[in-house]
């Protein structure tokens, strides 16, 4: 009894915040905005659900030694310690100040360096791993691209960066993009329709 | 009270029955009167009436006092068991009506066995009433007499009387079918050949006793027509008739020798033998079937199978085609012969020809007929094979059959076993004295056909395929090969290679090299660009339009990652706001949105003293990504209700008057999502009504939020560090785009040549492993 | 209401229509695509984890589901439960990470109710649904571990990802370990399509469930999918035509 319930209160909620966007000014659409503003709630109450499931990931693999247990051990020191300040101090606080600006910045911008060298590295394996027309494609563009972003100390190419690369980014570039887009769209309406009507559920047991 | 018990299972049964309550054999065979055996037909019952008859006066001689029991019948009992005298093997005088019935089950030639214990009628030696009295019938009289002028032949013709009836023949049909079977391989006809004759034991006997027995057989034998076609295969019609059931059959009522084997049939050869020989051929074509399962080769050259043991006893008859021969079905045609009593009774002799038992020796030593000896000579040569020894074929006997050509397949299929004659499992090589039945005493007397030896180990008949080397290969193949999959192979642990791992430190050692000392050397060796893009001067008048105190809405929904860039994208544009004097309401839709925030204005904008309550507001986290989009741009004072540091957010002076979306000024979205810059079009553009909307983005974005800018959603856009370097040259305020121009600018041509480099050397490289042959790795 | 949401609300309401009805429809043969060689690799991928005893790995994404890239989360949780189904017989069960608090208690539901379905109830843990990570890089970053550690063969990375899928690539190449990967994102798309052999593009994330045989809805909305696209083609380009001769 429980499952179908949930099943029709969720293609109910579904159809109300759908046909509210498509008919403003109607019942549906104040009730879609209240729907909406529970689910805000939700989500923000999921952040500390998601903080939990960190905690009890790390803590078991503490409790059994796996490897890497030791940074799980860190992990769960500076969860207790930032959370526990957090709410003493407040985000505000001079300290979370300081230990957002010396580990959680610096931390992510390594990655994200770390990510700049391994870019690099796959385009220069690009055409070892697949080499066909496509991949050359690929590869050429976004050269011509780089080329044209920025001058080089020695000057300015030529046409490159004021003829080339701007029409490939505004010609070739965004109408692909908005093909790929469109198919997204395409497959994010087939797949919300799906939810919406119950047939894909992969959640919950059947 | 006595009982009497059954020949065929050997239970007791009650004295007065006729058959076996358990089984249904005949207890009591029937005796046939002492006349030739006269068959009417082989379906009707006529022949079994007259054959009833005979067998009726035979079992009445059999009851008779057992003095009349000729000598000669009397010696060969001595012989076997001196202890026991004929009276145990005295049969009971048949009824006259249960003749009938003996002769019935005889003829279905199941119910009776070699070793009957109360047959009626016992024999001392195979061929040998010995319980018949002394009165013999006519027939075997006459018989004995053909015998004693001529060598016992095959019957061929000039059989006695009853023999040239049509009753005769079939009667000689079937003794000859008879014979075939044991000399026919497989094909021979199972159903033809007597049950109980089949189920005699093999006895194997002494050379000396056979030509005992074959001078005795003779002696007493009537003449026999001989056979021009005096073949090697032909075993003695004789045999058969003489172990027919056990009936003793008298010359002229047996067909005197078989026939010849199924493919060639018997003919009359002799004058005198015309008729037997059309009789026999009869009796054969009518009697003829599928051979046993041996091979012919072993029955072709075995002309011995066709001679009964207690005959080959006498006539060097070959054991081993009695082996061979085939088990006598159940299903036999009518014929009187087959009616015979179950105990194998050798053919009747006369009391009056009776050879003394000092007659013996003179009986075997008178002169065997061709076709005796010439068995006989076989037998001695196949005698007693050695156990598992492969027993060849003598060769004058394969002359004599062509062997069949069976196709290739049939012959891969053939067992080996097959081929090789089976070993008797022991070598009888004494006569075993029958315990019960009219042959108490009696030794060698029960026939041992083909078919008789029942000791004999069954062939093993192999299942093995005859394979070719090719073949045996093939499979050895295979099976290496199933064998190879199921074997676990060591899986190596396949370690990165070296060259990567180089590779990899090589692009980061150079492009921190040239990033970082262009950085800290601060070397100014790359010009401004020359021109900047359009929506970078719209971003500016947009800020240029706005006025001291308005209200702005500043979003920071970017990543702490890209802060390196959007930082250096977004301070020219904020520093002109706070030039501009606008207050500033800061939101995120990121949980690190708000300290990040705090972070860049202090960082990047510490030379304008903004101070959080006056200037600026931290409004901090906006949960519900999209929906909180909408949310807020729906009803602002709803979604937000405190600042971070917890104070009402709506009663505060930068937000004095704003109570709606629209009512800031503008709407400045710095973020590193294209996504997250669409849900701010998407969600709250409509809700800014104449605000504009100013995106400062990342470089990856530019391409997917430029549509926005080109169809007037967005009414600005500077995208990474080009674009903030741009902003800052149009403003004339140098910042963070300008420090980061020169390393910017360097870094990226590093990229872009090791790129170009490397792209070409990995488009070499794959030509060239494209030509050579794929290697195995793994 | 203004054309454009009658017009969207049109476009909507045929789409569930076509789509209901390729849904009941029962048809002889199966409809055929065309192939895409990361579907068919992953089949024996997975075959051969559960044959050598190693884990499949399935990342998420670190999208909301209030987000519009929930639909890429959606898309592959249904290829999840679907794995989920085939791995119950592992010697280690799958494991899943993600970037969002809902997205992982939804990843947790989807393996009990997988493993129920099984029989295999017993095999399911709640530490198997995890997030690693409430932003992107320390999500990436959060997942890394789990790439490495813990005997990780196949590892699938489908959803809603930014650059920072180019880290999950990387490391899932220095393992040596089986790679598919879809994204909503240009960017990250972008970032797969250099770091991968057979990359998978645009709405090839959302033909996940058809390809894996997850049932007759995947299939019919891979089918309303196609027949929409074919649907814009011919929009856009009459659109196109009729503006160039200024009709439009």
């Amino acid at each position: 009894m429980r499952k179908p319930l949930a099943t029709a209160i969720a293609i109910a909620i579904g159809s109300i915040v759908l046909l509210g966007y498509f008919l403003p000014g109607t019942l549906l659409f104040k009730i879609r905005l209240e729907l909406v503003h529970w689910a805000v709630i939700l989500t923000g109450v999921a952040v500390l659900v998601g903080v939990f499931n960190l905690f009890s990931v790390h803590v078991e693999k503490i409790r059994n030694r796996q490897k890497g247990s030791v940074y799980s051990l860190f992990l769960i020191a500076s969860l207790l310690f930032s959370f526990l300040f957090g709410l003493a101090f407040g985000p505000d606080h001079v300290t979370i100040r300081l230990l957002f600006e010396a580990v959680v910045i610096p931390v992510e911008a390594s990655l994200m360096a770390i990510l700049a060298v391994t870019l690099i590295y796959a385009c220069i394996r690009l055409l070892r791993k697949r080499l066909d027309l496509m991949a050359v494609i690929f590869l050429a563009t976004a050269f011509l691209v780089l080329l044209g972003t920025a001058p080089f100390p020695f000057g300015e190419i030529p046409i490159l960066g004021s003829l080339i690369r701007p029409m490939i980014v505004n010609v070739p570039a965004v109408a692909g993009a908005r093909g790929i887009i469109l198919g997204v769209a395409l497959g994010t309406l087939t797949t919300g329709l799906r939810i919406l009507l119950g047939t894909d559920r992969p959640y919950g047991s059947n | 009270m006595s009982s009497i018990r059954c020949p065929l299972c050997g239970k007791p049964n009650p004295e007065e029955l006729e058959e076996c309550q358990f089984c249904q054999a005949r207890l009591k065979p029937i005796m046939a009167p002492m006349e030739p055996l006269v068959p009417e037909s082989t379906e009707g019952g006529g022949s079994t009436e007259k054959a009833q008859d005979l067998l009726a006066g035979l079992a009445a001689q059999a009851g008779e006092d057992e003095e009349v029991i000729p000598d000669w019948l009397a010696d060969l009992r001595m012989e076997s068991s001196p202890d026991k005298g004929a009276a145990n093997a005295t049969p009971e005088s048949p009824e006259p009506g249960k003749e009938e019935d003996w002769l019935t089950s005889l003829r279905d030639g199941s119910d009776l066995t070699a070793e009957s214990p109360d047959a009626k009628i016992s024999v001392s030696k195979p061929g040998v009433t010995g319980e018949l009295g002394g009165v013999l019938p006519e027939w075997l009289t006459d018989l004995h007499e053909e015998s004693a002028k001529e060598p016992f032949q095959p019957v061929v013709g000039d059989l006695t009387d009853w023999q040239t009836d049509e009753a005769a023949k079939e009667i000689s049909s079937d003794l000859i079918a008879s014979t075939e079977d044991y000399k026919k391989p497989a094909s021979s006809s199972n159903a033809d050949i007597p049950e109980w004759l089949a189920k005699l034991p093999a006895e194997q006997t002494s050379k000396e006793t056979k030509n005992q027995e074959a001078a005795q057989i003779e002696s007493t034998i009537p003449a026999e027509p001989s056979i021009e076609e005096s073949k090697p295969m032909e075993s003695p019609v004789l045999t058969m008739a003489g172990i027919h059931d056990g009936v003793p059959v008298q010359d002229g009522g047996l067909p005197k020798e078989p026939t010849a084997p199924a493919e060639n049939p018997p003919e009359s050869t002799t004058s005198e033998g015309e008729e037997t020989s059309d009789l026999l051929s009869d009796l054969d074509k009518e009697t003829a079937g599928p051979s046993p399962e041996k091979p012919p080769e072993t029955l072709v050259e075995d002309t011995s199978a066709e001679i009964p043991e207690w005959l080959s006893s006498w006539s060097v008859v070959d054991r081993s085609t009695a082996e061979t021969s085939p088990e006598p079905a159940a299903e036999k045609s009518a014929s009187p012969l087959e009616t015979l009593p179950s105990s194998s009774t050798p053919a009747l002799i006369p009391d009056d020809e009776a050879l003394p038992g000092a007659d013996v020796d003179e009986l075997l030593s008178k002169e065997m007929p061709d076709w005796l000896s010439s068995v006989g000579a076989e037998e001695r040569e196949q005698e007693k094979p050695a156990d598992g020894a492969e027993i060849t074929l003598p060769p004058e006997q394969d002359e004599s059959l062509t062997p069949a050509e069976l196709p290739s397949w049939v012959q891969a299929m053939r067992p080996l076993e097959a081929v090789i004659p089976g070993v008797p499992l022991k070598e009888v090589g004494e006569k075993i004295p029958e315990k019960e039945g009219p042959l108490a005493g009696l030794s060698g007397i029960l026939p041992t056909g083909p078919a008789l030896d029942s000791t004999r180990k069954p062939h093993p008949y192999g299942i093995k395929l005859q394979v070719s080397q090719r073949q045996q290969e093939g499979a050895a193949l295979l099976e290496t090969m199933l064998a190879s999959e199921s074997e676990p192979r060591p899986i190596t642990a396949p370690t990165m290679e070296l060259s990567k791992r180089v590779l990899r430190w090589a692009v980061a050692g150079i492009l921190f090299v040239v990033v970082g000392v262009s950085t800290f050397t601060r070397i100014r060796i790359t010009p401004m660009a020359g021109s900047y893009p359009p929506q970078v001067g719209a971003a500016k008048d947009v800020i240029n339009a706005l006025s001291a105190s308005d209200p702005v809405l500043l979003v920071f929904d970017y990543q702490p990652g890209l802060s390196g860039e959007l930082d250096a994208a977004a301070a020219p544009v904020v520093d002109h706001l706070m030039l501009r004097g606008v207050h500033l309401t800061l939101l995120s839709t990121s949980p690190t949105g708000p300290v990040l925030a705090e972070r860049f204005l202090q960082k990047t904008q510490s030379v304008h003293d903004y101070q959080r309550g006056g200037q600026y507001i931290n409004l901090g986290y906006l949960p519900g990504g999209s929906a909180g989009v909408l949310n807020f741009a729906l009803n602002p004072t709803n979604a937000i209700l405190l600042t971070v540091d917890g104070q009402p957010a709506w009663k505060s002076q930068p937000l004095q008057g704003v109570h709606l979306l629209s009512d800031f000024a503008a709407l400045i979205i710095i973020t590193d999502n294209a996504e997250t810059g669409r849900s701010w079009i998407e969600q709250a553009g409509t809700f800014l009504r104449s605000s504009p909307m100013v995106m400062v983005v990342s470089a990856q974005t530019e391409p997917l939020l430029l549509p926005y800018y080109e169809s007037n959603q967005v009414q600005g856009l500077v995208s990474g560090l080009v674009g903030a370097a741009a902003y800052e040259y149009i403003n004339g305020r140098p910042a963070l785009g300008y420090q980061y121009w020169d390393s910017f600018s360097i870094g990226l041509l590093a990229a872009e040549l090791i790129i170009l480099v490397g792209g070409l050397w990995g488009l070499r490289t794959s030509i060239r492993s494209r030509r050579k042959p794929e290697v195995d790795i793994g | 209401m203004n054309w454009v949401s009658i017009t969207g609300l049109i476009f909507v309401l045929l789409s569930t229509g076509i789509l209901v009805s390729l849904s009941l429809w029962k048809r002889k043969k199966p409809p055929t695509f065309r192939d895409i060689p990361a579907y068919t690799l992953l089949d024996k991928e997975i075959g051969l984890a559960i044959e050598d005893g190693s884990r499949v790995h399935s990342s998420l994404g670190r999208s909301s589901l209030l987000e519009h890239g929930s639909a890429a989360s959606f898309a592959a949780l249904g290829l999840l439960r679907r794995i989920s189904e085939l791995t119950s017989v592992s010697d280690q069960p799958p494991i899943a990470t993600s970037g969002d608090a809902a997205l992982a208690v939804l990843t947790q539901d989807v393996f009990q109710s997988a493993y129920q379905t099984s029989g295999a109830g017993e095999q399911y843990h709640p530490s198997t649904g995890r997030v690693t990570g409430l932003t992107p890089f320390s999500y990436a970053a959060g997942s890394l571990p789990a790439m490495r550690d813990e005997n990780v063969s196949v590892n699938i990375l489908l959803g809603s990802f930014g650059v920072e899928a180019g880290l999950l690539t990387d490391t899932a190449e220095r393992e040596n370990s089986f790679i598919l990967a879809a994204a909503d994102g240009l960017p990250a798309q972008a970032i797969l399509y250099a770091s991968l052999q057979d990359p998978l593009i645009g709405e090839e994330l959302y033909a996940a469930g058809a390809y894996v045989q997850a049932g007759q809805p995947h299939t019919a909305s891979l089918q309303v999918q196609d027949i929409l696209r074919w649907v814009f083609v011919v929009l856009i380009m009459g659109g196109a035509v009729l503006r160039l001769i200024g009709l439009l």
